[in-house]
């Protein structure tokens, strides 16, 4: 599925999380745990939405060249790290493009198959959520599940009456309802690791 | 987490735009850099995929909406693994919104029935009517909530009397057997179905145990389809470091109609 690509350059040798050698508090902050994961997390996310079948790959690549440029740049720098991260992102999405390629158009248009047909499997991974969502407080169980109904009802006054009901602007439902989908979402898959099962 | 700053359906609008690929470049990269640095609008990000996953698995999206933004996920780590939770979800509260909407159209017909008969002046009948229906309702509304797991203990049926017993359900495509262990003795299971000739019938394996403070269960999901009342067994078996399976219980029931 992915694309024959030509390799990036050193982009292996990247270390999982980098040292800190940057001298400018406002990178330091960005290239530190927790918020490097945070910070790679998007960038994975810009490329994917690029279009690029490797955005981990070039996520890293782009870290990898804002810590190479600090030292020149850390102890002159001024304004937000961001913008810098974000063009240097863009000159790694325009590199990219620019490779040859080969993407089949089948591959291209279609998300792959499940091959999750056997029943056992399926099962498995059924009892986990019904196991998951059984561990919700009553609250959470009853958001979440009037949140993603799936009736016929018009979903956007149902999730606005929702909405008033909790005292919640729209937004903040949205991303309450998501956080505990997310949760719900982790607590499947542990569960499924656990009883062996391959969502696969 | 500044949530009330992202408030806002043009917000919305635009990040499903840059989701569904239809964006302009230039809004493009103004919306990745808020993606690095506004985590609101980074968690509505999130949000908001969630919510397109589930419109495309109803049909939702249109053939180049679904084509963009499956590539998308496709190129995303977790994509796929996403895809089939959001399906395993939609099915959970599709089957549970099925039972209550049976159960409303069943109240709506009884209360049609009830006002008809008061309407003829019939209260007695109305009456006789509203006492069933409550009746009714709360035998069901019992047994739903209840639905007769079975559990069975090893070695402890003496007699014809003491064979647990479970009711075949048509409505029911699966029920649900609970294995009681004495000693939770390793990482997975094997469960096996037989009929009374000994013949088996299904096998599951790498069952988990649940561990609880006073007891050690390990639930076996047996299909309803092609099995007629009668007596079973089920043989109990636990996964070995070998990978071979050791021989641990033996369980019997009874299935009938």
């Amino acid at each position: 599925m992915k694309d024959a690509l030509q390799p990036l350059p050193a982009s292996d040798e990247l270390p999982p999380v980098p040292p800190v050698e940057a001298r400018n508090p406002a990178f330091d902050a960005l290239l530190s745990p927790p918020e490097f994961g945070r910070l790679r997390g998007r960038l994975v996310r810009i490329f994917a939405r690029r279009g690029c079948s490797i955005p981990e790959d070039l996520a890293d690549e782009t870290i990898s060249r804002v810590l190479g440029k600090l030292p020149e740049i850390a102890a002159t720098y001024e304004g937000d790290p961001l913008r810098f991260i974000h063009a240097v992102a863009r000159n790694v999405y325009r590199e990219y493009s620019r490779r040859p390629r080969t993407v089949s158009l089948e591959d291209r248009d279609q998300f792959p198959k499940t091959s999750r047909d056997e029943v056992s499997s399926k099962e498995e991974a059924h009892d986990c959520l019904e196991s998951c969502l059984s561990k919700l407080n009553e609250v959470d169980r009853r958001l979440i599940r009037e949140y993603y109904r799936y009736d016929k009802l018009a979903k956007v006054d149902r999730r606005k009456t929702l909405a008033a009901e909790l005292g919640m602007a729209m937004n903040t439902l949205r991303i309450k309802a998501f956080r505990i989908r997310h949760r719900l979402s982790g607590c499947v898959l542990d569960c499924v690791k656990k009883s062996g099962a391959n969502l696969k | 987490m500044e949530l009330e700053k992202t408030d806002g359906i043009e917000r919305i609008e635009e990040l499903r735009a840059f989701l569904l690929g239809t964006l302009a470049e230039g809004d493009v990269e103004r919306i990745e850099y808020f993606l690095l640095s506004d985590d609101g609008l980074y968690e509505l990000l999130l949000a908001t995929e969630e919510e397109l996953i589930d419109e495309y698995l109803k049909g939702g999206l249109s053939q180049s909406e679904a084509s963009s933004f499956l590539g998308y996920l496709n190129n995303l780590p977790v994509g796929r693994t996403r895809i089939d939770f959001a399906r395993d979800l939609r099915e959970s509260f599709e089957a549970s919104e099925t039972f209550a909407a049976s159960w409303k159209s069943r109240w709506e017909g009884a209360a049609r029935g009830f006002a008809h008969l008061l309407r003829g002046q019939r209260p007695a009948w109305a009456c006789a009517l509203l006492l069933l229906s409550l009746g009714f309702a709360i035998y069901a509304s019992m047994a739903y909530r209840e639905p007769a797991p079975l559990v069975l203990t090893a070695g402890l049926t003496r007699s014809e009397g003491d064979i647990p017993t479970a009711s075949l359900s048509a409505s029911e495509p699966t029920f649900r057997v609970t294995l009681e262990l004495g000693v939770h003795s390793h990482d997975g299971y094997r469960a096996t179905l037989y009929d009374a000739d000994s013949r088996a019938i299904l096998s599951s394996e790498r069952l988990p145990a649940s561990v609880t403070e006073r007891r050690i269960l390990v639930a076996f999901l047996i299909p309803v389809a092609g099995l007629e009342p009668g007596d079973y067994s089920i043989s109990l078996e636990g996964a070995a470091a070998s990978g071979r399976y050791e021989r641990l219980e033996k369980y019997v029931f009874r299935l009938i109609e």
